[in-house]
């Protein structure tokens, strides 16, 4: 990793496109202003790596699993509360 | 077209109806065309599978159906990235997860839904800053 010391109000430019600024500094907090095209895409690490994380998650998933929820689903619909069935392994 | 599935073998889609992730969805970059392929008649669930990777394919619901009245706020960006206009209407889908074994345990991901811009298609997961929203939200009701 690469490590630059900067001050507030200072920043970086990278690959001539996106520009970071340090814009406030408050106790244990840092408050950065990103510059970047459209199309780049900004995410805090733990949103990305959640995201990231559910997307795999939901990629497992089998057309099995799913027609079991779509049973329970439907019996909601129809006012009974859903029974041990949904639960089968 | 035909497209080879592991899961649902050999489907036919209109390239017409593909959905269109400019960007992919998050963790499958490569996942550029999707299409939606209904899990079953009168349930608001669908699976979205990818037309360039037959073995990519997300469970998914829609979320007005799901959530009746469930309208989050989409980012201005977002929105421009679908070409779309702020004030049209977007289709929400949302991913859905299922724990092993646990069917009543089945979440949506509310935070991050796939919205739709239905005049041209183009689709894209967002992130949405309301901070109510839960990455694990319950199908089923307790």
């Amino acid at each position: 990793m690469l490590i630059l010391t900067r001050k507030l109000g200072e920043g970086i430019t990278i690959d001539e496109k996106i520009r970071v600024v340090v814009l406030e500094i408050k106790g244990n907090q840092i408050r950065l202003g990103i510059e970047a095209p459209r199309e780049t895409r900004v995410y805090r690490d733990e949103v990305y790596k959640r995201i990231l994380q559910e997307n795999m998650q939901a990629a497992q998933e089998t057309p099995d699993q799913v027609k079991k929820v779509i049973k329970v689903w439907k019996k909601q619909g129809e006012g009974e509360s859903p029974d041990q069935e949904g639960n089968s392994s | 077209m035909k497209i080879e599935t592991t899961r649902f073998g050999t489907i036919e889609v209109e390239e017409g109806e593909m959905l269109l992730f400019s960007r992919g969805l998050l963790g499958f970059p490569s996942l550029k065309r999707c299409a939606v392929l209904p899990a079953e008649k009168d349930s608001p669930f669908e699976w979205l599978q990818s037309c360039d990777d037959s073995s990519v394919a997300f469970p998914t619901a829609n979320l007005s159906a799901l959530i009746p009245g469930c309208k989050p706020k989409i980012h201005a960006q977002d929105i421009a990235d679908l070409d779309a206009e702020e004030d049209q209407d977007f289709l929400l889908k949302v991913i859905l997860k299922i724990p092993a074994q646990e069917t009543l345990g089945a979440t949506v991901n509310l935070k991050a839904p796939i919205v739709i811009n239905p005049k041209n298609r183009k689709a894209k997961q967002v992130v949405l800053s309301d901070s109510s929203l839960s990455y694990n939200h319950p199908v089923f009701r307790s």
